[in-house]
């Protein structure tokens, strides 16, 4: 488990990081959204022992990371440009890594390198950005860490090769003790894989949901209610979150179960009604609205 | 894995990713060790005929196993420059990562500690200097063995010698990787290197300097042999220059060793509390910017205005307050755009500037007033405990005859007198004499000890003595002070008396540290070249020796001042167990008729007359009197005129003595009848109404 508890970290007079609390629970994908200066990258930094933090407390299994070789022989850092040594290949990266990592597994690194078409012998120094970014991350997984910190890994992957990634991640988690955490600042990527998300800004952390809870419990409703009168109790008795109204379509995102929901719009006869799947985008949107934030000015 | 196997693992992954840069130094060694070799034997083999040379070089060695042994084992400058220069590069590379974001993410996310990390660079760093210095040296041993120059003297200095580069090599890597820690770029780091390789000696220059311009009696004589170990490089070469002389290298190594431990141990402190993000910094630890500003500023400062200064011949202070204020301001406005590279932040003065003023004007006006009192000095009489005197026109007068030398500096430490009333005059005399001095008056002034000199001194053309002074206080501290005075009877008479103090003479005499003992041969020297080796053993040859020094030591200040040299008696020694053989050329007086007596029973006699009968010519060249430095030359001919010189001529040249009456300034050659005599030159004529007039023929034939 990691957790940290007012973690702050200055650059000079420019705070990177800001009483950051947070609790990432053991085999679940966390996603660490913010825009670009939230403090997504050096929060990592800190949870894989690069930065000593200013201040607050910080712990992996318990305990903290900088300058301590047991814990992070189970954390392994892709940091957003990864580098490789000059004119090394995958293959002799591994080698390296094998060196501090007591668990590397060459042989898996060198199953996925060929599942993936990547030439382990071939020279990282000539692959495209996206390759590059392929091979850091099989190099990472290949660690046997029980931790995986990812900065804007997904940025410059391909759909096909993302959703790849994607699966590879999905089943470490679900094979071995694994968590993974990727940080970054496009909330869909992060949508379709991550179990849970945090969101940053300012250095500080806005909220922490899982989003299977979040899915569950806040829906998308569009309705046509013939009685305006109805239609205003119906705003009453549900949760509602956010409303629009257009002409006579109302569309609301509203806190509940969704049987409950639509259990409710039925009692009052509409015309028509259907539940919308949310994105998490707009999860967001409306959390953070609730929270005073307007969250497109964030993303925008 | 075990920290043993990683530990190896690691030092074979950093050759493999290191192996242009032990190309490099494998290049760099074969120059400095096997083609070194091969040019200095084959240029030695100019020499190989005449054996002497080597023999006066107190070796007793083949020359090329000679040449073998001074290029694998002892004066190997380029293996030095090598080594420093293989300290100073591998330091940069291997720790530069510190200076990119995407490198330090890379390995402080690994899982090993910094203290590791640092040790096993470390080790690599020397692993990658050792392998291509090693198969360089046995392709060294080869070629001297194609020379048959390998001796086991040889090998066995360059296995010690190994040892010693290697210390060293560690030292400056080290200094190096310090400097890259405390910095944030290559620029920096690069600046920061050799500041702390030079730091301190460039401070210490500094103040030599200032004292220099400030100070008219601080001693250029004192004992400066602990300043090489104010720099790593400085210690390296100065190592090698004392190997040269066969000095022993122990102290050098202690301090290697010491310096060794203290870099890493600081190092790896430093290592541990660098924060990864300062790659994007100038200085890594921001809390130092302002110290490391005033550091770097206030030297660099003070340097340009002294150097700026010392083209300037009036008004000195004023210009060094003027170039001063420029400097601080410039050197502040670098310092700051290195730390914030923006022009417009780095041209406003901030507060360590106006600190920096302040103390740079005290640091000023206190050398200006002479706030301590330097040119003063002069403790309470019962304060001192002893006292030294260093008056060069005499000492030398042997010193420079003398195959031992010692430094002036050894001399006043160990010359002790402890009835110093007349060395306390001097002292006294110098204090009144400096004390309206200024700043421009030292434009006149030839700074540093040495002979009397003859200058344009403050007041008129006066003949200066240079006499050094020190004070041994009771409580265990030792000042010297050096005085630049004219040559005026009061002087010359507590000079006199100086000389005539026996606890003084004792110990300036030659006859004082000559082991006879030691001696092998004699051999006289005389202006008509009938000397040679003085064909007497044993006992004869001890009583030559021990009449001389009756003579010398009973001779008066007087006596030494108006008597005339006419040759020498010259001691040739065995050889020491360091292969060394001294030598000493010692002056025969006038007045020494005993040795003169002996020496002529043993075959060697000394006369002391040379007739105008024996001359065909003498020619007299140098500087006419009263002539402000007109050069002139005159050829005599004239018997009579021949006679007058060949009276008052001295066999010693070059050698001062105050209250002389020689003349300095003009040489004379002498023409002698018998061919085989042929020309000899370079004597002194002492200067009377009769010789003078003679000197006055010199502007009949002025060349410049």
């Amino acid at each position: 488990m990691i957790k940290t508890e007012k973690l702050c970290k200055s650059f000079g007079e420019q705070k990177a990081v800001n009483e950051v609390s947070l609790t990432i629970g053991d085999n679940s994908i966390f996603g660490l959204a913010g825009t670009n200066g939230a403090g997504k990258s050096t929060l990592l930094r800190m949870l894989s022992g690069v930065l000593r933090p200013d201040s607050g407390k910080l712990s992996v299994d318990g305990q903290q990371t900088f300058e301590n070789t047991k814990i992070k022989q189970e954390i392994f850092f892709l940091p957003d440009t990864a580098w490789f040594f000059r004119n090394a290949t995958g293959e002799e990266m591994a080698e390296y890594y094998a060196m501090f990592y007591p668990r590397y597994d060459k042989k898996r690194f060198c199953s996925l390198m060929e599942k993936i078409g990547l030439d382990k012998k071939r020279r990282i120094s000539t692959f495209s950005k996206g390759m590059k970014r392929q091979a850091a991350l099989i190099l990472g997984i290949c660690a046997g860490t029980r931790y995986l910190f990812c900065d804007e890994t997904f940025d410059g992957l391909d759909p096909v090769m993302r959703q790849a990634a994607k699966s590879i991640l999905a089943y470490e988690v679900s094979d071995r003790e694994f968590t993974p955490i990727i940080a970054s600042h496009n909330l869909r990527e992060l949508e379709d894989i991550c179990d849970h998300v945090g969101l940053l800004h300012k250095g500080g952390v806005l909220l922490s949901k899982d989003v299977e809870e979040m899915r569950l419990q806040i829906h998308k409703v569009q309705c046509v209610i013939p009685d305006p009168a109805d239609e205003e109790r119906l705003l009453k008795e549900l949760d509602v979150m956010q409303y629009e109204k257009r002409l006579s379509l109302l569309t609301m995102v509203v806190r509940g179960s969704r049987q409950e929901i639509l259990d409710k719009i039925d009692a009052k006869k509409p015309l028509f009604a259907e539940a919308i799947p949310l994105t998490l985008e707009e999860i967001f949107i409306s959390e953070t609205e609730v929270a005073g934030y307007d969250i497109r000015q964030l993303f925008s | 894995m075990t920290s043993g196997s990683f530990f190896l693992k690691n030092l074979k992954d950093q050759l493999r990713k290191n192996i242009p840069v032990m190309i490099l130094l494998f290049l760099a060694f074969l120059v400095a060790l096997p083609i070194s070799t091969v040019v200095r034997i084959e240029n030695a083999k100019i020499y190989a005929t005449d054996t002497s040379t080597y023999e006066m070089m107190g070796q007793n060695l083949h020359w090329a196993a000679f040449e073998f042994l001074r290029v694998a084992g002892s004066e190997n400058a380029m293996l030095a420059v090598v080594m420093a220069g293989a300290g100073i590069l591998l330091g940069l590379l291997q720790f530069s990562y510190l200076h990119s974001g995407e490198k330090v993410d890379f390995y402080h996310s690994l899982p090993i500690r910094r203290e590791e990390l640092f040790l096993t660079r470390a080790a690599g760093a020397m692993l990658l200097v050792f392998l291509p210095y090693a198969v360089n040296l046995l392709l060294t041993y080869a070629v001297g063995a194609a020379y048959g120059a390998v001796t086991g003297t040889a090998v066995k200095a360059s296995l010690l010698m190994t040892g010693f580069h290697l210390l060293y090599f560690l030292v400056i890597y080290e200094t190096t990787v310090l400097a890259v820690l405390l910095t944030g770029n290559l620029f920096t780091a690069l600046l920061g290197s050799a500041a702390l390789l030079v730091y301190l000696p460039a401070l210490r220059m500094i103040q030599h300097a200032l004292n220099g311009m400030f100070f008219h009696t601080l001693s250029a004589v004192s004992d400066v042999g602990w300043e090489v170990f104010l720099s790593p490089i400085f210690a390296y070469s100065g190592a090698l220059a004392d190997i040269s002389f066969l000095n022993p290298l122990i102290k050098y190594v202690v301090y290697g060793v010491i310096l060794a431990a203290v870099l890493t141990v600081l190092c790896l402190a430093v290592y541990r509390i660098r924060p990864s993000e300062s790659y994007h910094r100038s200085i890594a630890f921001a809390k130092f910017q302002p110290v490391i500003k005033v550091a770097v500023v206030m030297p660099a400062s003070l340097l340009l205005a002294v150097a700026f200064t010392s083209y300037m011949t009036h008004h000195k202070f004023l210009w060094f307050v003027l170039s001063l204020a420029f400097a601080l301001l410039v050197f502040s406005a670098m310092v700051e755009f290195l730390y914030t590279l923006d022009i417009r932040k780095s041209l406003k003065p901030g507060i360590s500037t106006g600190v920096m003023a302040v103390l740079l004007g005290i640091i000023a006006m206190g050398y200006h007033v002479d706030v301590f009192g330097v040119d003063a000095y002069l403790p309470e009489k019962e304060k001192i405990q002893s006292m030294s005197v260093y008056i060069s026109s005499i000492e030398d007068k042997y010193r420079e005859n003398a195959d031992v030398y010692k430094s002036p500096s050894s001399l006043l430490r160990e010359n002790k007198v402890e009835n110093f009333d007349d060395i306390y005059k001097i002292a006294g005399m110098g204090v009144d004499y400096y004390k309206d001095k200024t700043e421009d008056d030292k434009n006149q002034y030839f700074y540093g000890y040495g002979m009397v000199q003859y200058m344009d001194s403050w007041s008129n053309n006066e003949t200066m003595v240079s006499v050094d002074v020190g004070f041994h206080l009771k409580s265990g501290r030792t000042v010297y002070r050096s005085y630049l005075l004219p040559e005026t009877k009061e002087l010359t008479d507590s000079v006199e008396k100086i000389y005539d103090n026996w606890e003084y003479r004792q110990q300036v005499l030659p006859t004082s540290y000559i082991a006879f003992d030691q001696t092998e041969h004699l051999y006289t020297e005389d202006f008509f070249q009938i000397g040679g080796q003085v064909e007497a053993k044993g006992d004869t040859m001890e009583n030559i020796y021990k009449t001389y020094k009756g003579e010398l030591e009973s001779m008066t200040f007087a006596q030494a001042s108006e008597e005339r040299i006419i040759g020498c008696l010259c001691l040739r020694q065995k050889e020491t167990e360091e292969g060394y053989e001294a030598y000493y050329r010692l002056p025969v007086y006038e007045s020494f008729t005993k040795t003169r007596e002996l020496l002529e029973k043993a075959g060697s006699p000394m006369p002391a007359q040379i007739s105008a009968a024996d001359i065909q010519q003498i020619g007299l060249s140098g500087i006419i009197p009263d002539s402000e430095g007109l050069y002139g030359s005159y050829m005599v001919t004239d018997e009579e005129e021949m006679q007058t010189i060949l009276d008052h001529l001295s066999f010693f040249s070059g050698k001062y003595s105050i209250d002389s009456d020689y003349n300095f300034g003009i040489n004379t050659d002498l023409y002698w009848k018998n061919q085989e005599q042929g020309l000899t030159s370079s004597y002194l004529v002492q200067e009377t109404p009769d010789t003078r007039e003679i000197f006055e023929k010199l502007a009949e034939e002025t060349t410049d």
